[in-house]
């Protein structure tokens, strides 16, 4: 079924090539897509033809897309038509930075043919997602993984930079070959401090973890490794 | 103004290591007293209202974990650090569980009691003995952080996870979960985005919306799947 079918979409973008593909995908589905190289063009065009969905990069030459989310926020018309930024895979910052300017939601390139239609549908509230609510006391676990730094180490704990802001005393784990083998933490437990993590710069937090339940023979392997650092 | 010294009361059945306690932690700058059981350990607490209480776990069977709960019933905020000759895994996480803040192994080792202690004290003297915090040399530095969460609702684009910490919109990440095997998906790890956070006061948890990343159309096909199944069985 051609969830698209009749909508019209505008996509402003200046390299051909992400204008064709989006086009050709979004056809597809059955839509209209309408090509803009430049905001200026992108703007002149929604003046003439209201399109249902707009399509933008935010990394343009000249005006880029946080031109054009600031110009939609100033129209009262425009604000209606749901946006979806386009944005290259490393710029997670831009896209906060664009979703607190109004942007519906993003779609990070490159993307797949799957991903660019169920956020399109998504926006235009074409296809209906089914959700599972797992009932209390089936829900099941998880570990949360994500890439984090050691800034700073010592025989009771270390401080960590990550993109999470860790509550107080809670419980983590972390593990890095340095970590487990060289300074004999794999089996150490590990805690937040009660202290609260700091907001350092660009959405990184720096969290003091401590050791929990070490004694002497851990800090002397802690203490030589750290000497050897030095 | 003379500043007061912070005031700590321990417990620990060994008179001889209760004597060596009193001296280390005398000269760290701090007021200790000792106790040798839990009875002596509670009335000397109700009376002083520590800084910090120092807990043997070994007073005798489960004393330990008990007074660790019995002190916390009265005041959820005064520093608990158990002090233990065993080094036994669920002996640290039941201290934990109890309330307890942090757990050090015996047989002390005065940096390693002094560096703990000034987490939670202040002293110039803890200072002057805490341990060295060192920067790790270049290429030893990456680590992965791992945290539990528990998921909450699955849908075609993403998860509804719920944690303790916050984790801000637009975090790269990948998820862990025995349910993605159950789904039929090859990997038991998804790489997610978080596209919304919320904190939950019922709870005092954060929940997070974390949407698949780099779907296709194998994976969207399975979710879609083991939802259709799902979401008939509860309708």
């Amino acid at each position: 079924m051609a969830f698209l079918t009749d909508k019209d979409i505008l996509i402003i973008d200046d390299a051909p090539d992400i204008r064709l593909l989006a086009q050709r995908i979004l056809e597809g589905d059955g839509a209209h897509v309408f090509h803009a190289d430049h905001v200026d063009a992108g703007i002149d065009f929604i003046s003439k033809k209201s399109p249902h969905l707009i399509l933008v990069d935010l990394n343009m030459p000249s005006k880029s897309g946080f031109d054009f989310l600031n110009y939609r926020l100033s129209s009262e018309a425009v604000k209606l038509i749901p946006s979806l930024v386009l944005s290259g895979l490393n710029d997670r910052i831009s896209v906060s930075k664009a979703i607190s300017l109004g942007a519906n939601d993003y779609i990070l390139k490159p993307f797949s043919a799957a991903l660019l239609l169920q956020k399109v549908r998504k926006a235009l509230k074409l296809a209906s997602f089914q959700n599972y609510h797992f009932p209390e006391g089936e829900r099941p676990s998880a570990t949360i993984l994500v890439k984090a730094e050691v800034v700073r180490i010592s025989e009771t704990g270390l401080k960590l930079e990550s993109p999470i802001r860790i509550s107080p005393e809670e419980n983590v784990e972390i593990h890095a070959r340095f970590l487990d083998e060289d300074l004999g933490c794999k089996d150490v437990k590990m805690r937040a401090a009660k202290v609260p993590a700091r907001y350092q710069m660009e959405g990184r937090y720096l969290t003091e973890i401590n050791f929990i339940g070490v004694g002497d023979a851990f800090s002397r392997q802690v203490r030589q490794t750290l000497r050897n650092w030095k | 103004m003379k500043r007061l010294k912070p005031s700590v009361l321990a417990v620990d059945d060994d008179v001889m290591f209760r004597k060596v306690l009193e001296a280390v932690l005398g000269r760290l700058g701090m007021i200790v007293k000792t106790t040798a059981n839990e009875k002596e350990f509670m009335s000397g607490f109700n009376r002083i209202r520590p800084d910090l209480c120092l807990i043997d776990l070994q007073l005798g069977g489960q004393s330990g974990f008990d007074l660790i709960k019995k002190i916390r019933e009265i005041d959820a905020a005064v520093s608990v650090v158990v002090i233990s000759g065993s080094e036994e895994e669920s002996a640290v996480a039941h201290a934990l569980e109890a309330g307890a803040n942090d757990f050090i192994l015996k047989p002390l080792d005065k940096t390693l009691l002094a560096s703990k202690l000034s987490r939670f004290i202040n002293t110039e003297e803890l200072i002057e003995h805490t341990a060295e915090f060192v920067s790790p040399p270049q290429g030893n530095t990456e680590v992965l952080l791992h945290l539990e969460a528990t998921i909450e609702a699955i849908d075609e684009l993403g998860v509804t996870c719920i944690g303790k910490s916050l984790i801000p919109k637009g975090t790269v990440l990948k998820l862990s979960s025995g349910i993605f095997q159950e789904i039929g998906l090859e990997a038991q790890e998804v790489l997610v985005s978080i596209t919304n956070t919320w904190y939950d006061a019922k709870s005092n948890a954060y929940g997070a919306y974390a949407e698949f990343d780099g779907v296709d159309l194998e994976f969207l096909q399975r979710i879609r799947a083991w939802l259709g199944q799902k979401c008939s069985r509860s309708s």
